[in-house]
């Protein structure tokens, strides 16, 4: 009994992975409920958008690539949700090359649903280098930063655009991103154009304290922000879904965890019975 | 809040007219040969200078470019004699930052050519870099330029294949290789999370709070104490939002300090030429 514990700490990882691929594929098939607690942060963001004045834009900024589709797709798609169904105009600007084309598509897909269209729902801003830069001239003046959108159109003459002047008509830009770029946002926008962001896990953490600040409107962090903004919404869609896989693999990892630390003391243990033998001996 | 247009900056008038403008056709081939030109000679000039004599210029310049933006940022209000042209830097910024696309461009096609011509071990990976580079360069620049598709939706030949390319293959295989790492973590953490001291212990403690807090089957496990009572606090989504807002976040708040006193001493050194080895201090 004693030997297969200690087996227990070194698993081979094909079996682990084997593992974690099937709880993948078992959660993905099988649709059981779970529930939702929604975070003071994601309830914050649904918030400040309901609040939001109607007369004011909201900018997304597109800060991610095909890499990290799978937990900023979900969380642009629930934001995007939110504004075609409160009627609150929009436009997507991207630092990152894939950015704007890969929301563009969420984007297009929904506005079939809401009936919304381009131009006069929202616009694209387009694909921007140099984010520092851009921010800061943004602040300075937006037409002379970005004189036309990306089908080449002047933005004197999309329709939604005709309202806003400068950035004091910007209430709101969300960033979505999977790397660290939240802080050219806060150090280049006026304090006067509310932040919030959308993030994947891994770069979560280092979010937190602009929220404590109060430089953060709201973080929508992981699948886990997606799912919460899907409960708030009141849909279920890609982020609720892929809380089955992700409690499944959590838990997955926890019993490994445990698993291998009960080999190791199944190993120490057999050490410290052979050694106190080895003394009798002698 | 356009400052930039309260009152001009210094000479701005003057570049508005000569210098901030778009140009078309010849014009714009002439001011470009012209500007190749105007460059190739200062860097003639830049090399026939003494070491010493170009080092000084160089800090200098180093020094008056580094001021726009100190200058702009402590005196903001009612814009300065330079805030004129802070939209126009942003655009040269952006301009120069494109060149960035080319430079990694040579240094890919350099790395990976001379690999391919030397028939180095993994040149065929080098010739697979070059056969996608051409392949999505042809068609990309194809369905963009080339006949449209007749009815809206439908794809032509160069547009079917972009898609294909693009869509069908580098938009999933960049999500695939980030996928992986939900196999490496799984096997990392159970081979490194040993409770060998009280540290460890701890760690564990928080992590397994957080990995359970931050999914629904966690909460179900203490989904037996109710929201509004005084022991709320416990359940483990609550805890783990706490864990996250409070204690991590308190030591990122830490670590945020320290990289940003560090990146100031960085881009003071920079910006004052400090740094060994700077702006032409070996002979070109």
């Amino acid at each position: 009994m004693l030997e297969w514990t200690i087996r227990l700490q070194t698993i081979d990882r094909r079996i682990i992975y084997g593992l974690v691929i099937g709880l993948i594929v078992l959660a993905l098939l099988w649709d059981f409920p779970l529930p939702q607690a929604v975070s003071p942060e994601a309830q914050s963001l649904y918030e400040t958008i309901e609040s939001l004045p109607k007369n004011k834009l909201v900018v997304i900024a597109a800060d991610w690539g095909a890499a990290t589709r799978g937990e900023c797709a979900p969380l642009t798609a629930a934001v995007v949700t939110h504004l075609f169904r409160n009627k609150r105009p929009f436009a997507i600007i991207g630092f990152a090359a894939q950015g704007p084309e890969l929301t563009t598509a969420i984007v297009q897909k929904q506005a079939k649903e809401f009936g919304a269209k381009y131009g006069k729902d929202w616009c694209n801003w387009g694909y921007k280098v140099s984010i520092d830069s851009t921010l800061l001239s943004l602040a300075e003046s937006i037409r002379r930063t970005i004189p036309q959108d990306v089908e080449g159109t002047k933005l004197d003459d999309v329709p939604l655009m005709k309202r806003v002047k400068g950035i004091d008509d910007v209430g709101l830009l969300v960033e979505f991103t999977g790397s660290g770029t939240l802080e050219a946002f806060l150090r280049r926008l006026p304090r006067s154009v509310k932040i919030a962001q959308g993030c994947t896990a891994v770069v979560g953490p280092e979010q937190y304290p602009y929220i404590d600040s109060g430089q953060l409107c709201g973080l929508l962090v992981g699948m886990k922000g997606a799912a919460e903004y899907e409960h708030l919404l009141g849909i279920r869609a890609q982020g609720t879904a892929a809380m089955r896989p992700q409690s499944l693999a959590h838990l997955l990892i926890i019993v490994l965890i445990i698993l291998g630390n009960l080999g190791m003391y199944a190993a120490a243990k057999q050490g410290r019975d052979l050694k106190r033998k080895g003394e009798a001996a002698t | 809040m356009d400052r930039t247009q309260t009152a001009p900056a210094f000479l701005q008038e003057f570049f508005s007219k000569h210098l901030f403008v778009p140009l078309h056709g010849w014009a714009f081939v002439g001011a470009l040969l012209g500007t190749l030109l105007v460059a190739g000679l200062l860097f003639f000039l830049l090399s026939a200078l003494p070491p010493l004599a170009r080092r000084r210029l160089m800090k200098t310049l180093a020094f008056v470019a580094g001021l726009f933006y100190a200058v702009e940022f402590f005196w903001p209000e009612k814009g300065n004699p330079l805030t004129g042209y802070l939209i126009p830097l942003g655009t040269f910024l952006r301009v120069m930052g494109c060149f960035a696309i080319g430079l990694g461009l040579i240094s890919l096609c350099t790395v990976h050519g001379k690999a391919v011509g030397r028939r180095s071990e993994g040149w065929i990976n080098s010739a697979a870099f070059f056969a996608a580079f051409f392949a999505i360069v042809v068609f990309g620049f194809w369905q963009q330029y080339g006949k449209q598709p007749v009815h809206p939706g439908a794809y032509t030949f160069a547009g079917g294949m972009f898609h294909i390319l693009f869509i069908g293959m580098y938009n999933s295989l960049e999500p695939t290789m980030f996928s992986i790492l939900a196999f490496f973590i799984t096997s990392a953490a159970y081979r490194a999370f040993r409770v060998k001291s009280a540290e460890a212990s701890l760690m564990l403690g928080a992590a397994f709070i957080v990995m359970l807090g931050q999914v629904p089957v966690g909460m179900i496990l203490t989904s037996w104490i109710p929201p509004d009572s005084g022991f709320a606090f416990f359940r483990l989504e609550k805890l783990a939002n706490w864990i996250l807002t409070g204690v991590s976040s308190a030591a990122f708040r830490g670590i945020l300090f320290g990289t940003v006193i560090g990146n100031l001493a960085l881009s003071l050194r920079t910006w004052l030429s400090l740094e060994k080895g700077a702006y032409f201090d070996k002979p070109l």
